[in-house]
């Protein structure tokens, strides 16, 4: 490190509409360092470097680069200035190649495009870094962890000296973490600046060289890394003691609830995503299912629904029959409670008031109606006790639900799912996006259907999480399971599992076919 | 008080909408030459000079409304059903077979079964389109339109074919039994018991729509496929039973025209009341009660339209310059400041 | 032979407007919009390419003004739908039916004095004269089909290649598949997604404009009421059979112009089929095409009818 400061923001602030993403907020970055940036979501952090990117406009302050006041309008003015921005959810086309994509819209690459030339220059800084990315090959075939190295050639390429990584960890397995960051303290000693968006405590201890934490927009403090530790971060973090930790008694387990069988499940781009799973929840425990993003768990989730057809296998709900051919509404009467892994898309109809949100899949219950009518007063008392019960923030029953904050949304959906009593639940991504408020209230909700004596099954690539409610922990790994262990199962042995070592029989059995 | 603001905020846009169509056809008159005070009052004459008048307003509401109904529960339901026109003409068809053949019933069954004819052609016309969106994923858009023009082909040789009436010049069909005939409302005027028809069912949609739930379950659909399917509702059924609905009111309008208007078949009966509806429906912001009054309105212009043209020499054809500018203007204000994104169903594994 | 070779000939003039405007609405599709206006903005170009080549005496005076008129008209669905964010498929019928209406009324006030009803004579125009390619134009069944026509359908087969060359080996075909698929991610590498929008649109509403000019001063010599009576929504049909592609909308349009110069082969033929199921065939084709492609959705651009909103 040298010193020089590569970026310097002083009293920026931003506004969407009359809420204040960032306040007043200063921030430096020093050539040759790693500079975590630390925040829950909804903190300030990605709308901060989404400022420095030129993605957004800041209302008020001044950013400099390199010791010039810069005014930043698009990306395109960030990356003449030698910023690059690795994106949380990657930022590229599927349809098109790693060279294509990592020469989209630059000049450089002129009008009519040499690919070979091109490829030949991807080579080049592949070898440099020893990336082993295949130039020539198709975004979409590529597994998330080439596909983030892709994002990373990009803004090498683009001849980038300081590069932005918004929580580059998520979709990755711990050996891939650990990858990862080799490259990043690589990139560091050669002069890059990096700054390491993140919400992961250790991430911050183990690599970076000084830490920022933002809280509600506000920096509340910059620290040297080597001069903190994890209690001092959190609370700044924070503001309060929280604790997320594993906080469950042991108890009995009662009959099985939800059964599957020998379940194959086809992904949308028609290949098998779930290959030959079968497990039991009883009654009383939380199973969970731990993988990195994209290793089938969400189509596995989507045909315990009845979202997704199954092709082979059978699934049993309730003691209910084997059944192969189901449907959503199958399943809600036979007792499943879900919680889908995308609120907007899947969970609620975001027009609809919230009293319409909490009635969806029981409008037709004889509760709810009065003969050819809705009954709208039930309707109406079923929503204020509700609100009232998960404690939802709103201005009433009937504000749009596209209105409310993120961790609102989700508990209008845990209301309705928990309201109906089911004996399974079901719950995917049960807190991606929220906030620790928020994070803090869900689960405790499943702990209580467990305590309650549900059947309760949490898929999710959050390992924290994972490891925090769970009875057993089930580790999907290219569309079958690697391994189950017990909730106390080390990291280590975990993560072999996530990057699919120990393989089961069952695998060697598909990849034989 | 706020609910009041957000209320009058829906009552302003179409009237501002309707002021700026008027504006640009005044401009558009005037740029090409056209006397446009005088056309505009031949218009303003047409309608309200007197009950006469009047009634043939109210005569060229009448299919406009149920059109217009059929488009607004379909758009509801997320389904761009553009094929309200031909849905109209196969039930205009449907009744004038039903209205030729069994000339001999009773008024009291034969106008029964001739708007039940129209529901079931316009409802069988439209059922098509809608499997194959809600089966296969075929986008409505592009089949209800070909409908449209295979369905005014198929008009074309109903009147030159089976039901030719040899004694006419022009290809038309034989009138139906007078039996079948709506009867008027105001005698001397041209106002059929069709457009009380139309306003009763633009109440039934509109409780349909807003106090069952179905229509709470067409609207999820509409809103959001995705959701609706994973809180349990067969989003599949609920598209096509919506098109089957849409395609039935459309089919219905055709039987009233015929019915209640023209009394045979031939080839213009409808000079566009499936593409007029778009405009009348997004202008009521596809609510059923809402769709009374823009239909009103251009139930106006298309009577007026004639006197328009004797009057001062302008081409019928300018109440679609009408409609194009409201349909444009208002789907800018439609556009919601929130972001409500679209949502699609996505389907995967089958 | 010579028959195949004719009707090869006569498939190709009836594909041509269809592939001029559908690769025109192929580009303004791959950057994500979809636009069904185009059936009103093909029918303002035929019209005004007949005012024009009537009023100034010049078939390329009406061609310009076919595309000037189109690119105004289209400009309307861009400004609605890129900047306001409008209902893309909404806008598109408003502008149907907006060009309907405003085709009419001013032909019957240019040149029937506002006369409603049928006009006795039709005024005709000169169109586009026929220019055989010395050489080419004397192979067998090709030469007749590729190398024996007007230069719009020239035009058309010319823009094939060069769209084909654009959207495969170019920067700029890269861009446009980008904000047609993930506008996002093109707007986060620097690439104007607005102005791309803009552009994609404005170069179909010249082909469309180029395609209804060809129905009104090339293949035939006169404007008539609702001529393009579907083709603008065939178009539209055509480019998803061709799945996106230049080729593929090459060989959707010539499927299509061989539907057509079957029907009216079956009519000259006298095969007693009534008229109007004839007529019906194109549009039961259409409805046939794009059910048969539904089966395989890969290649319709992922941003498709969604307006694109910088935070």
């Amino acid at each position: 490190m040298s010193g020089k400061k590569v970026i310097k923001m002083q009293g920026v602030y931003k506004y969407f509409g009359n809420f204040c993403a960032n306040e007043n907020v200063d921030f430096d970055l020093e050539e040759g360092e790693v500079h975590g940036l630390l925040g829950e979501n909804g903190a300030g952090k990605s709308t901060l470097m989404n400022v420095l990117y030129g993605l957004y406009t800041h209302d008020q302050g001044i950013v400099k680069i390199n010791g010039q006041e810069v005014n930043i309008k698009s990306p395109s003015d960030s990356i003449k200035l030698g910023v690059g921005m690795v994106h949380q959810h990657f930022m590229l086309i599927p349809q098109l190649t790693v060279t294509q994509n990592i020469f989209l819209g630059m000049s450089e690459a002129g009008f009519i495009l040499n690919i070979k030339e091109l490829e030949q220059q991807v080579q080049e800084v592949n070898d440099k870094y020893g990336f082993n990315v295949h130039p020539d090959s198709v975004i979409w075939q590529l597994p998330v962890g080439i596909q983030q190295k892709v994002e990373i050639l990009k803004v090498l390429l683009r001849k980038a000296k300081i590069l932005i990584l918004d929580e580059p960890t998520a979709v990755l397995t711990p050996s891939e973490v650990e990858e990862l960051f080799v490259s990043v303290k690589k990139l560091a000693k050669q002069g890059y600046s990096i700054i390491l968006i993140t919400h992961k405590l250790d991430e911050i201890m183990a690599y970076t060289d000084r830490v920022s934490v933002l809280r509600t927009g506000k920096v509340i403090g910059t620290v040297a890394t080597s001069e903190t530790n994890i209690d001092e971060l959190t609370t700044m973090m924070v503001g309060r003691d929280v604790s997320l930790e594993r906080d469950i008694q042991e108890q009995a387990t009662g009959a099985v609830l939800l059964e599957v069988k020998d379940l194959v499940v086809k992904s949308d781009k028609d290949v098998p995503a779930v290959k030959g799973v079968s497990f039991q929840v009883r009654a009383g425990e939380i199973l969970g299912i731990a993988g990195v993003d994209g290793n089938g768990q969400l189509e596995l989730g989507e045909a315990i629904t009845g979202l997704r057809n199954i092709i082979k296998g059978t699934i049993s709900i309730n003691g209910s029959a084997e059944m192969t051919h189901i449907k959503p509404k199958t399943m809600l009467s036979a007792g499943l409670g879900h919680i889908p892994d995308d609120r907007q898309r899947k969970g609620l109809v975001l027009p609809f008031g919230i009293k319409e949100n909490l009635i969806m899949g029981s409008q037709r219950s004889k509760k709810y109606n009065k003969g050819f009518f809705v009954n709208k007063k039930a309707i109406n008392d079923h929503a204020a006790e509700l609100i009232a019960d998960f404690d939802i923030r709103c201005r009433g029953i009937d504000q749009p639900a596209g209105d409310l904050s993120g961790g609102n949304q989700q508990k209008v959906i845990l209301a309705r799912e928990v309201d109906r009593n089911p004996d399974i639940l079901l719950a995917i991504q049960p807190t991606r996006g929220l906030d620790i408020g928020a994070i803090e209230f869900v689960r405790g909700k499943l702990k209580e259907a467990r305590a309650n004596g549900k059947a309760v099954l949490l898929i999710s690539t959050d390992l924290d999480e994972i490891r925090t409610l769970s009875d057993r922990i089930a580790v999907m790994y290219n569309g079958y399971f690697s391994g189950e262990v017990s909730y106390d199962a080390s990291l280590n042995e975990i993560g072999m599992l996530m990057a699919g070592v120990n393989k089961n029989k069952n695998a060697e059995a598909w990849e034989g076919q | 008080m706020n609910k009041f603001k957000e209320k009058l905020r829906g009552f302003a846009k179409p009237f501002i909408a309707i002021i700026i169509a008027f504006i640009i056809c005044w401009l558009i008159l005037v740029i090409s030459g056209y006397d446009a005070p005088k056309a505009f009052g031949a218009l303003w004459n047409s309608g309200f000079k007197n009950i006469k008048s009047f009634g043939t307003v109210l005569n060229k509401t009448s299919p406009i409304l149920f059109t217009g109904i059929a488009v607004a529960f379909a758009f509801r339901g997320n389904v761009f059903n553009i094929g309200a026109e031909g849905q109209l003409l196969l039930g205009a068809a449907a009744a004038t077979w039903v209205g030729t053949t069994f000339t001999s019933l009773p008024s009291y069954l034969l106008i029964p079964l001739i708007l039940l004819s129209g529901a079931i052609a316009g409802a069988a016309f439209a059922y098509i389109p809608g499997y194959l969106k809600a089966k296969h994923g075929v986008s409505e858009v592009i089949t209800t339109i070909m409908f449209n023009y295979i369905a005014l082909q198929f008009i074309g040789f109903l009147v030159r074919g089976p039901f030719k009436d040899t004694s006419q010049m022009e290809p038309q069909s034989h009138p139906i039994a007078a039996s079948g005939f709506l009867p008027y409302i105001i005698p001397g005027t041209k106002l059929h018991i069709g457009f009380v028809l139309g306003i009763v069912f633009a109440i039934i949609i509109s409780i349909i729509l807003f106090k069952t739930y179905f229509g709470y379950e067409v609207r999820a659909v509409g809103f959001n496929p995705m959701a609706a399917k994973t809180g349990g509702i067969a989003v599949e059924r609920t598209m096509i039973t919506t098109m089957l609905i849409s395609g039935a009111l459309a089919g219905i309008g055709g039987a009233i025209e015929l019915a209640g208007t023209t009394h045979y078949l031939l080839e213009g009966i409808s000079p566009g009341y499936g593409f007029t509806a778009i405009a009348v429906s997004i202008l009521a912001a596809n609510n059923p009660i809402g769709v009374i009054f823009s239909a009103f309105l251009f139930g106006l212009l298309s009577a007026g339209a004639t006197s328009m043209q004797r009057a001062a020499d302008v081409s019928a054809s300018f109440v679609n310059i009408f409609q194009g500018v409201i349909i444009i203007f208002i789907s800018i204000a439609a556009v919601k400041s929130v972001g409500h994104k679209k949502l699609s169903l996505k389907k995967g594994g089958n | 032979m010579e028959q195949l070779a004719s009707f090869l000939a006569a498939s190709m003039r009836m594909a041509a407007p269809l592939l001029i405007a559908a690769l025109g609405l192929a580009i303004s599709e791959r950057a994500g919009m979809i636009n069904i206006g185009a059936e009103g903005v093909m029918l303002m170009g035929a019209f005004s390419a007949y005012a024009g080549a009537k009023l100034i005496g010049s078939y390329w005076a009406g061609m310009g003004i076919a595309i000037i008129v189109s690119v105004l008209m289209i400009s309307i669905f861009a400004i609605t739908t890129i900047t306001f964010r409008a209902e893309q498929v909404v806008v598109g019928a408003g502008i149907n039916i907006l060009c309907a209406g405003l085709s009419s009324v001013v032909y019957r006030k240019l040149f029937y004095g506002g006369f409603e009803g049928i006009a006795s004579t039709t005024i005709t125009v000169k169109t586009f004269p026929e220019l055989p390619i010395p050489g080419l134009s004397q192979i067998p069944v090709l030469g007749p089909m590729l190398f024996n026509h007007n230069i719009v359908v020239y035009f058309g087969l010319v823009m094939v290649v060069v769209l084909w060359f654009i959207i495969n080996k170019t920067s700029l075909g890269l861009k446009l598949i980008a904000v047609g698929e993930h506008p996002k991610a093109a707007d986060s590498l620097g690439i104007d997604v607005i102005k791309l929008r803009y552009l994609a649109t404005l170069f179909s509403g010249i082909m469309i404009g180029i395609a209804g000019a060809y129905l009104s001063i090339a293949q035939s010599n006169a404007f008539a009421e609702n001529m393009t009576s579907g083709r603008g929504f065939i178009a539209m049909a055509v480019v998803i059979l061709g799945k996106w592609s230049p080729i593929g909308i090459f060989a959707g349009s010539l499927l299509f112009g061989g539907a057509n110069s079957l029907q009216m082969s079956i009519q000259n033929l006298g095969i007693t089929i009534p008229r109007n199921f004839v007529l019906m065939i194109p549009y039961i084709a259409t409805v046939l095409a794009v059910v048969a492609v539904s089966k395989n959705k890969v290649g319709a651009p992922s941003a498709q009818g969604i307006p694109y909103r910088k935070a």
